[in-house]
């Protein structure tokens, strides 16, 4: 099976779209919110099935590859900020946006699809360059992002 | 405040006009206009959520790294759409339409963040992106098995 067919089978899934939305009952979502849920489910089917397609030629298994890298890593940070979004409005409010946790629980769903078609060590890596870039937790980060570089913002 | 200018962008109602704009563009019937439309009012809650979770003057670092992550995940997601079209265009003629709006929408958004963001920022960020995936490749794991 190539690569392109891996993904056209897990993004053509009849349970894709299902499980993201059956989030909504698990959270209490109302109507609206269910509704922004399937939304977003049948956008990332669609991301899926359009790459697979698009790039299902044999000739274009590395950049096919790559691509799907460049989706994984695109989830990875969409996990991270509505994370990030959960845990603020946890310690500020006590009560953390049902829609935004469903929206990081949809995320990883779709990332935990997507990364058996990745090396793992790859998604080790590109982890780590997530959780820095936020954290400065790295050397090279650290000096670029440390406050004296936020000063440079044009806000600050 | 770095918030308040993010919730700007949420309330002006700028990308709402810009995807209406780009649906009529594009030649979007009805249920592409309409998902179209989803999709940048998700982008702005999304904008939103992160102002208003993040908005005491102690968040402002924190929050400025994050939009910076923000605008990554974004710039993936142009990358893939883009990609996405270059196929289609190649294979087809013509890319899919739907795909060329939210494309464009994406880009749109992606501007806006960009107008916060120091410029040596973004050109980091696209470097560390670039070389994070150039030399990633398929063909130890279609030989190998998934790991």
């Amino acid at each position: 099976m190539t690569l392109a067919e891996q993904l056209a089978t897990i993004a053509s899934d009849e349970q894709f779209v299902l499980e993201l939305v059956g989030l909504a009952t698990t959270l209490q979502l109302d109507d609206t919110d269910t509704a922004f849920l399937r939304a977003y489910a049948v956008r990332k089917q669609l991301a899926l099935t359009g790459l697979a397609r698009a790039l299902g030629d044999a000739g274009s298994e590395d950049e096919l590859y790559r691509c799907l890298a460049g989706a994984w890593l695109e989830q990875r940070f969409e996990w991270q900020r509505c994370n990030m979004v959960v845990n603020y409005q946890a310690v500020r409010t006590g009560e953390p946006h049902a829609l935004t946790m469903a929206i990081a629980a949809a995320c990883s769903n779709v990332m935990q699809r997507v990364e058996a078609l990745l090396h793992a060590e790859d998604r080790e890596r590109w982890s780590a360059f997530a959780v820095e870039l936020i954290t400065g937790a790295s050397d090279d980060l650290t000096s670029r992002w440390g406050d004296e570089t936020i000063s440079l913002s044009p806000l600050s | 405040m770095f918030a308040g200018q993010l919730l700007i962008i949420t309330e002006d109602g700028v990308t709402h006009v810009a995807a209406g704009q780009c649906a009529l563009d594009v030649g979007l019937d009805a249920h592409d206009t309409a998902m179209l439309r989803d999709y940048a009012a998700a982008r702005m809650a999304a904008i939103r959520d992160l102002a208003t979770a993040m908005s005491e003057p102690d968040d402002e670092i924190e929050l400025y790294r994050t939009l910076a992550a923000f605008w990554l995940e974004l710039r993936f997601e142009w990358q893939r759409n883009n990609e996405i079209m270059n196929y289609q265009t190649v294979l087809r003629g013509a890319a899919e339409p739907r795909v060329v709006a939210e494309g464009a929408v994406g880009s749109f958004v992606l501007a806006r963040i960009e107008t916060l963001l120091d410029p040596s920022h973004l050109e980091l960020l696209t470097r560390y992106a670039l070389e994070l995936l150039e030399n990633e490749r398929a063909s130890a794991l279609l030989t190998d098995g998934v790991s």
